[in-house]
């Protein structure tokens, strides 16, 4: 009778620490640090730029609310000026000195094809947020993507642009000197549109930097496709869209995540009205967690929105955060390799992760896998496409 | 078909030629490549593109601003990276302006940011149907413009004194300067007039097409180049020439041999224009400078 | 012993300043190329197909790389011949853009995909003794019966060909020499990325090595090896500028060439430091 309320303690604690499940590993140290290569600088400045804006707000809320596992976070974020020497130099610089525990980015195809072979010798995983080519993340079992590839972005995209539009033939226009661009004109867009009994009448060329399209658009009007398929960037894609309409084309255009960005729907604005993308991610989702980012975003970049490089680094922070809080990370000095590989560990196991780009799942490949965003220009914005 | 691929090279040549004839009248009066030709352009766009947002679509107005703005910068580069090197060896201009390119591309990307943006859809746009072909307002008011900032710099070089010492100077500058040229003032004014015609070519592309973003120069800087080489260094109608060439060339090529190609083609007929006739197509020869 | 990243920047310092050397012999003979990327470009792609496709071993891979740019340096030297000054500068420019255009197209070699598969090669030892040599042959050079004849040709070649210097055979040696130097450093470059693309070859890489001299000093080899070493490290120095570690990078180029527009060195600092060091004393007197 005495010990009837040590029992009933007992019992409660019992009960209570049968609840709160099994423990994680106490994640120690003064910071958790990460590492990130961004091209800030350089001709990939904007995809840099917005990554590391998203990167900082993750950085602020994480901390704000305790950290990861209760130790602040930190992110060590480096410049590559879009170069690969940068990015190979950088990274050995983290994974070496800093002692970081994983790598985000880098953003472009290159960067990231060049350190895959670093990665087996330093065994340090990287995860880009924007790199699209299919095929690379097999180059080492380090290196991640956290995005869509581009037959992954365009598959939907075809079905619904070929449905609305009733499109049966199209030409395809693409960069022949940019990697991404020309695998989707090569290879991804001829396959989903035969798949989708779409005949290809002409693919055209041109270089990254063309500024006139008018041949192409002279070339592509005598052929008279129902629709015009894109291996892009939105720099160029502006471009196209405008030059079509001043000839007079009327066709639907359909493209992939590279034109998606919000930068796109400005600057063709009625031009490029109904065109259909495959996308990684919509800026302007009115769900809560993505409007909160978005309205952080818009104020820490001077009103700009983010392209899908920008959320998906943000996303990336907290998928991280998560790994290493249920992992067994302890952030210890002396545990630092077997962290990394926990945290690598980690990542293949990611699935149906909420975030503001909507679920995320790492595929075997260790690509992004999920559903794509497929968007829309609709009154200078874009929008949505339900499928 | 044809027709409108002309109609398309032209335009795209008058651009061209407003680049070039600003590196042959400093190559000519100067012997030396500006290498940062290409980000004066550049910045003329974006003064353009500011002045049309502000007034909502006053476009004569931003070609004005471009053109004092820009022509003010090139007189500026001259005083920085050009006068310090007078007399020293002639390969220190081409780092110099290497040097201020790479400055004036980080700090428009500062600045106005590194994302690529177009002219404000405001500006009113109406299309003709001349048979075959299209034509929309924008084009005709480039090409205008275009002619029209051409026709003046052959009147002014041709008919005017400051005209004459420019091509005295051209010709030779230590006897222009012995004939009571101000060589300096020359130099300054080529300057002016050179980076002027760059800042409206600034301006037509914005207008044109939809790529104003800080690294707009380096291609344009390198087509400038070859157009100058097309000329005849030195020679400003050949400039004009040059231009309208490489732009019929560059958008024939595209329609009817294969886009990646089409830049081996130039080159590769730049490098047999060097071998045969250096002096360019119109064959003007002119003081060799080594 | 040294840090990974100063041991990468220095492995980085290397490759350059072998480039910015392949740029110095034909502008010793006068001859200014900005077409180096081109070599560059013919060394990386050649050495990789050969280690990564055909699996040769890398120092054979390497020597047929920068043979192979050599043969194209001799075949481009030939009709440089024939033109001078700004002509042959526009010249090579046009023909790294070829390079450059070829190889965007050429799929055995990835096109516009890149190239990777090449083992990792460019320790820094290897790029050390490299770099070295490459020093070494500039300084052989340079005191050399043919070093003698480059100067000649690069001051005056009308008087050089009447004094009986053989100008075609020295340009189109210095040319020849320059393209072998710049396809080791290619071949170097890509056993050390371990993933190449046409773009890394364009003008952009052309016009590296001819900052490196002219910044280092155009009157010695000595200003290339200074000028690469300066121009490699300042923007690593200049991180902490963050993203305005460019434009002051910039900054910086124009105010050197402006303080001193021969370059950092020139003929009378070398003078200097030569009569500085013990043991050349005797020279000064003759």
């Amino acid at each position: 009778m005495r010990y009837r309320w040590l029992t009933v303690i007992v019992v409660v604690a019992l009960v209570m620490g049968a609840g709160a499940g099994p423990a994680p590993a106490k994640v120690g140290g003064k910071a958790v640090k990460l590492g990130a290569i961004y091209s800030i600088t350089g001709k990939g400045a904007e995809w840099g730029e917005h990554s590391k804006i998203a990167t900082e707000i993750a950085v602020e809320e994480i901390n704000k609310a305790g950290g990861v596992g209760g130790v602040p976070l930190e992110v060590i974020v480096q410049d590559t000026g879009t170069e690969v020497a940068p990015a190979i130099s950088l990274a050995r610089k983290l994974i070496l000195e800093d002692k970081v525990l994983a790598i985000m980015g880098p953003c472009f195809s290159s960067e990231f094809e060049a350190l895959a072979p670093l990665l087996d010798r330093l065994k340090t995983m990287i995860v880009s947020q924007c790199s699209a080519k299919p095929g690379i993340s097999a180059l080492s079992q380090w290196a991640f993507r956290n995005t869509l590839t581009s037959d992954k972005q365009l598959a939907p995209a075809v079905e619904v642009w070929q449905k609305r539009y009733s499109v049966k033939s199209a030409a395809i226009i693409y960069d022949s000197a940019d990697a991404v661009s020309a695998a989707e004109g090569n290879a991804v867009l001829p396959a989903l549109l035969k798949k989708s009994g779409i005949e290809v009448k002409e693919s055209l060329t041109y270089q990254t930097k063309d500024i006139d399209f008018s041949a192409q658009i002279t070339r592509v009007k005598a052929l008279n496709p129902d629709g015009i398929a894109l291996g892009a960037c939105y720099q160029q894609a502006a471009n196209i869209v405008r030059e079509a309409r001043k000839q007079g084309l009327k066709q639907p255009f359909l493209a992939s995540a590279c034109v998606g960005s919000p930068e796109f729907a400005k600057l063709v604005a009625k031009d490029g009205e109904g065109s259909i993308i495959g996308s990684a991610g919509w800026p302007d989702d009115p769900k809560p967690k993505t409007a909160a980012f978005l309205k952080k975003f818009m104020e820490k970049s001077g009103g700009k929105k983010p392209n899908y490089g920008g959320m998906r680094s943000y996303d990336n922070i907290y998928i991280t955060k998560m790994v290493i809080e249920t992992g067994g990370v302890t952030n210890e000095p002396k545990d630092l390799d077997a962290d990394r590989d926990r945290i690598r560990m980690g990542w293949t196991k990611v699935k149906d992760f909420d975030g503001i780009t909507g679920l995320t799942t790492i595929n075997p490949e260790r690509d992004g896998a999920g559903k794509a965003t497929v968007l829309t220009v609709k009154d200078g914005q874009l929008v949505k496409v339900d499928y | 078909m044809l027709l409108q691929q002309l109609v398309n090279g032209v335009m795209l040549g008058a651009v061209y030629a407003l680049i070039a004839i600003g590196y042959t009248l400093i190559f000519g009066v100067l012997g030396m490549l500006h290498l940062a030709h290409g980000e004066v352009f550049m910045l003329g766009a974006f003064v353009g593109l500011v002045v049309v947002t502000v007034t909502s679509g006053n476009v004569m107005l931003a070609l004005a601003a471009a053109m004092v703005a820009t022509g003010l910068l090139g007189v500026l580069i001259e005083r920085v990276a050009f006068r310090p090197l007078r007399g020293a060896h002639h390969l220190a201009p081409l780092a110099t302006t290497i040097g201020v390119g790479i400055a004036l591309q980080e700090t428009a990307r500062w600045y106005f940011g590194p994302e690529q943006k177009g002219f404000p859809a405001t500006i009113a746009l109406t299309l003709w149907e001349l048979g075959p072909l299209r034509v929309s307002s924008v084009q005709v008011f480039i090409l205008a413009a275009a002619l029209v900032l051409m026709g003046a710099v052959s009147l002014f070089l041709g008919r005017t004194r400051a005209g004459r010492a420019v091509r005295a100077t051209a010709e030779d500058p230590t006897v222009a300067g012995l004939l009571g040229v101000n060589v300096n003032a020359v130099v300054i004014l080529v300057f002016f007039v050179a980076s002027a015609l760059a800042g409206a070519a600034g301006v037509l592309v914005g207008l044109a097409y939809n790529s104003v973003h800080p690294f707009i120069g380096v291609q344009m800087g390198i087509k400038g180049l070859v157009v100058m080489l097309l000329g005849g260094l030195g020679n400003v109608p050949g400039a004009m020439v040059g231009g309208l060439v490489l732009g019929i060339l560059e958008v024939l090529g595209v329609a009817y041999f294969a886009s990646s190609y089409r830049d081996a083609f130039a080159f590769g007929a730049v490098m047999l224009m060097l071998l045969l006739r250096p002096e360019g197509l119109l064959g003007l020869r002119l003081p060799r400078r080594d | 012993m040294i840090g990974p990243y100063l041991e990468d920047v220095l492995i980085q310092l290397g490759i350059n300043l072998i480039l910015a050397l392949s740029l110095y012999f034909p502008l010793s003979a006068g001859q200014l190329s900005l077409g180096q990327g081109g070599f560059m470009a013919i060394g990386a792609y050649v050495a990789s197909w050969l280690t990564a496709a055909v699996g040769w071993p890398w120092p054979i891979a390497f020597a047929v790389a920068a043979a192979a740019a050599g043969v194209v340096g001799a075949l481009v030297g030939l009709p440089a011949l024939r033109v001078r000054g700004i002509y042959l500068v526009l010249m090579t420019m046009a023909f790294g853009e070829i390079v450059r255009v070829f190889f965007l197209n050429f799929t055995p070699t990835g096109a516009a995909q890149g190239f990777r598969g090449m083992p990792f090669v460019t320790s820094l030892p290897l790029v050390a003794v490299l770099a070295l040599a490459t020093a070494v042959l500039a300084a052989r050079t340079a005191g050399s019966r043919m070093g003698r004849a480059f100067a000649a040709i690069n001051r005056d070649e009308l008087a050089a060909e009447v004094i009986g210097v053989d100008v075609t055979r020295a340009k189109l040696a210095s040319f020849t020499v320059g393209a072998v130097v710049a396809g080791l450093a290619g071949a170097l470059w890509a056993h050390y990325v371990q993933f190449i693309e046409p773009e890394e070859f364009g003008f952009a890489r052309s016009v590296m090595p001819f900052t490196f001299v002219v910044v280092g000093g155009i009157e010695t080899f000595w200003g290339a090896i200074v000028g690469a070493a300066v121009l490699t490290l300042l923007p690593e120095w200049l991180r902490f500028l963050k993203e305005w570690r460019l434009a002051l990078y910039g900054v910086a180029m124009l105010a050197v060439m402006i303080v001193r527009p021969q370059g950092l060195i020139d003929h009378r600092l070398v003078g200097a430091v030569r009569r500085w060091l013990p043991g050349h004393a005797k020279e000064v007197a003759r």
